[in-house]
């Protein structure tokens, strides 16, 4: 019965009849004709399900709506003439021969009108691991703008950049590997800044993440337990144009969070601070790609455990020089000072060897060239002091790298 | 006094432009220069690249965030031009009026026929604009559109001003048609003239003036020659007659460029940068009189 009484509604549908729907569109008695005949066979024949008013379609195939992908593999060459200095395995390169050092594959896009989404994956030798993931409103008012997810935390320059893709050298600068380690220093969480309203540029950030950084703190998530359990990061950025093409960025930054000398966490007991101050001064060429760029960090780090407290400060400094679309060369000094402690700090845990007091130095240059925008080929030799710790030896070694690095897919901006 | 100090602060933080005010950002010069003839009195317009680089690897700095902060309006190329430098820029401006999608968001080569449209998105190309060539604004015919599709756009954003607008877009359109009438009969001589750009930037100047691209020096877009590229290119140019013309912007290697042209015995001209790059010619009619000069100049041998 329900089969006869759809074979009858599709019988006399107008489209079996020939007429197409501008025809029935433009001709309103036959709609009336419809109309009517629907409702004496809906009398006669009961209510079945009525028949579309207008046969199904298929849209034709427009844009698709995807992300911007991009993918950039990073590859080194290493070679050290004695034992690399201390480092938790992550981007840089860790032993000699050739190693990945890093596939970073991002996907970006806005969420809606009101958010964008930054996703970074980062593939090590290690595996698989998320290395941002993060919403970031657009409309906000006051000038504010929140972020939310897993992200680099504002402390900082270097530690705010995917060093591998932005930074003219192929390992890190060692305050930020003693004091942060090779994941650098980010975390889930949120963020909120602000856009002062002033004639210059200036920036105000404060972010509220887990601490789960193995170097300073190593206090995972599942351990939280009250607020303060939770890393608080806060950055002063101002920027002004000493000339046509001379710009000074300065900043200034804290992180303040639960470590794990002591297990469980005490509250309130042992924490680590960090206090950094940075600076970065660029002068672009009047005509062509080049650039030549100084940027500095300080950092000074106070973390109290049982027994006592450690301090320990370090500063590191590059010039580059961009030549020209090609060719590009830099150095680096870094600086890690003698160390000190006060009382007799139990430094046992896991985070015991990052937090000891030493003192170390390393040299670097480095030469990359650019073939195409999209690929670079990255020399670079270090030599380095080796680590001294509580009176004892260092061994000072040379480290050298080869890297090559390729870029495809969507077109990402640089950060200045 | 705390209620002084935060009475203050709040002043401050709320010190959004004044109504009388509008604020449109340009993120190149030529787009800058089109804005501010549609602009009139009615506001201010900040430029966002310098004049002399390369707009694709302009140096997105902190200041510009600041000018987009306090935006009605950003007027940009598009089509990829800018994508180095200025999305990040606009994401942190905080600034609702720009954001992609809003109406204060102005891509201007959403406004003009575009050329070199439908190509395959393949970087074994180059660094290629898939949606059309974005170097618009040498054309004037394009320029002209894009100046009345600003007013409209701005018109619709500040309805007090729409007249305003309206009349100072139609000033320079009748001065763009009176000036294009004279650009393309000084160029008519020069009609179906060949010339090699570095960058494919010139496709619409050429298309305008009937002018011939009979290569670049560039292989592909993005793409630096290599010595084997260059030796081909001066062979071919060799045998072309009469001699074309080799021309650069400021921001590409012009050695490269004139040893090309003195090997292949052709002229080569340097040409202005973006609008402003040249001392006193400050607007977008002034800017491309210049720069025709410049090719009538080279292709006379002055």
């Amino acid at each position: 019965m329900l089969a006869a009484s759809l074979l009858l509604s599709l019988a006399l549908s107008p489209l079996a009849a020939g007429a197409s729907p501008d025809a029935r569109a433009a001709a309103p008695t036959n709609e009336d004709e419809r109309a009517r005949l629907e409702a004496e066979l809906t009398l006669e024949l009961g209510a079945a399900s009525p028949p579309p008013d207008a046969p199904v379609v298929p849209l034709p195939p427009g844009p698709k709506i995807l992300p911007d992908i991009s993918l950039v593999g990073t590859f080194a060459a290493a070679a050290f003439t004695r034992e690399p200095t201390l480092r938790l395995a992550a981007h840089e390169p860790l032993h000699d021969g050739p190693q990945l050092q890093e596939i970073e594959l991002a996907l970006q896009s806005n969420v809606d009108p009101f958010l964008r989404a930054d996703v970074y994956f980062a593939i090590t030798e290690e595996g698989l691991e998320v290395e941002e993931a993060y919403a970031t409103t657009l409309a906000l008012p006051w000038n504010l703008q929140a972020r939310a997810g897993h992200f680099y935390a504002p402390f900082g320059r270097f530690n705010q950049v995917h060093f591998l893709e932005m930074t003219p050298f192929v390992d890190m600068p060692l305050p930020n590997r003693r004091f942060f380690g090779g994941e650098q220093l980010r975390g889930t969480g949120a963020e909120a800044s602000v856009l002062l309203p002033l004639p210059f540029f200036l920036e105000l950030r404060a972010a509220a993440i887990t601490a789960g950084n193995e170097v300073s703190f190593g206090v995972e998530g599942s351990e939280i337990e009250r607020a303060t359990d939770l890393l608080g990061v806060a950055r002063a950025m101002a920027s002004f144009e000493l000339a046509d093409r001379l710009t000074l960025n300065v900043g200034a930054s804290v992180a303040s969070g639960p470590n794990a000398t002591s297990d469980p966490i005490d509250e309130g007991a042992h924490r680590t601070d960090v206090y950094g101050g940075d600076l970065y001064l660029r002068l672009r060429d009047r005509s062509s790609r080049a650039f030549t760029a100084l940027q500095s960090e300080f950092m000074y780090r106070r973390a109290s455990a049982p027994g006592g407290r450690v301090e320990q400060s370090g500063v590191y400094a590059w010039l580059v020089r961009r030549f020209d679309a090609h060719w590009e060369a830099a150095v680096r000094g870094d600086l890690l000072p003698d160390g000190s402690e006060a009382g007799r700090p139990e430094l046992e845990e896991e985070l015991g060897p990052f937090l000891e007091p030493i003192s170390q130095w390393r040299v670097g240059g480095a030469i990359s060239w650019y073939p195409t925008e999209f690929q670079r080929l990255r020399l670079q030799v270090n030599h380095d002091s080796g680590i001294r710790a509580r009176g004892g030896h260092a061994r000072s070694g040379q480290e050298f790298f080869l890297q090559y690095q390729f870029v495809i897919g969507a077109h990402g901006a640089h950060p200045f | 006094m705390h209620s002084r100090v935060f009475a203050a602060l709040l002043a401050l933080a709320a010190s959004t432009p004044a109504a009388a005010d509008v604020r449109v950002v340009a993120s190149v010069p030529a787009l800058g220069s089109i804005a501010r003839e549609v602009v009139g009195d009615a506001g201010r317009v900040d430029v966002l690249a310098p004049a002399e680089q390369d707009p694709h690897f302009a140096d997105g700095k902190p200041s510009m965030i600041l000018a987009l902060n306090r935006a009605d309006a950003l007027l940009f190329a598009g089509l990829g031009l800018e994508t180095g430098w200025l999305p990040t820029l606009v994401t942190a401006s905080r600034n609702p009026r720009i954001q992609p999608g809003s109406p204060g968001s102005i891509e201007a080569t959403a406004m003009v026929p575009l050329l070199e449209t439908g190509g395959r998105a393949d970087r074994s190309l180059g660094d290629v604009h898939p949606g059309g060539n974005p170097h618009v604004w040498l054309d004037p015919r394009r320029a002209r559109t894009i100046a009345l599709g600003l007013a409209e756009r701005l018109a619709a954003l500040d309805t007090e001003r729409a007249a305003a607008y309206r009349a100072n877009a139609s000033r320079f359109a009748a001065e763009l048609d009176r000036r294009i009438e004279a650009w393309e009969k000084a160029m008519a001589p020069y009609a179906g003239r060949s010339v090699v750009p570095f960058h494919k930037s010139l496709v619409y100047l050429t298309d305008w003036l009937g002018l011939k691209e009979v290569a670049t020096i560039e292989p592909l877009p993005g793409i630096s020659p290599s010595p084997s590229h260059l030796a081909g290119l001066i062979l071919r140019l060799r045998d072309t007659s009469p001699p074309p013309l080799v021309v650069s912007e400021p921001w590409h290697n012009l050695g490269t460029a004139a040893t090309v042209a003195k090997k292949a015995g052709a002229r080569f001209v340097r040409l202005p940068g973006d609008v402003g790059s040249v001392p006193g010619k400050d607007g977008y009619v002034a800017h491309l009189d210049e720069l025709l000069a410049r090719l009538r100049a080279g292709w006379e041998g002055k």
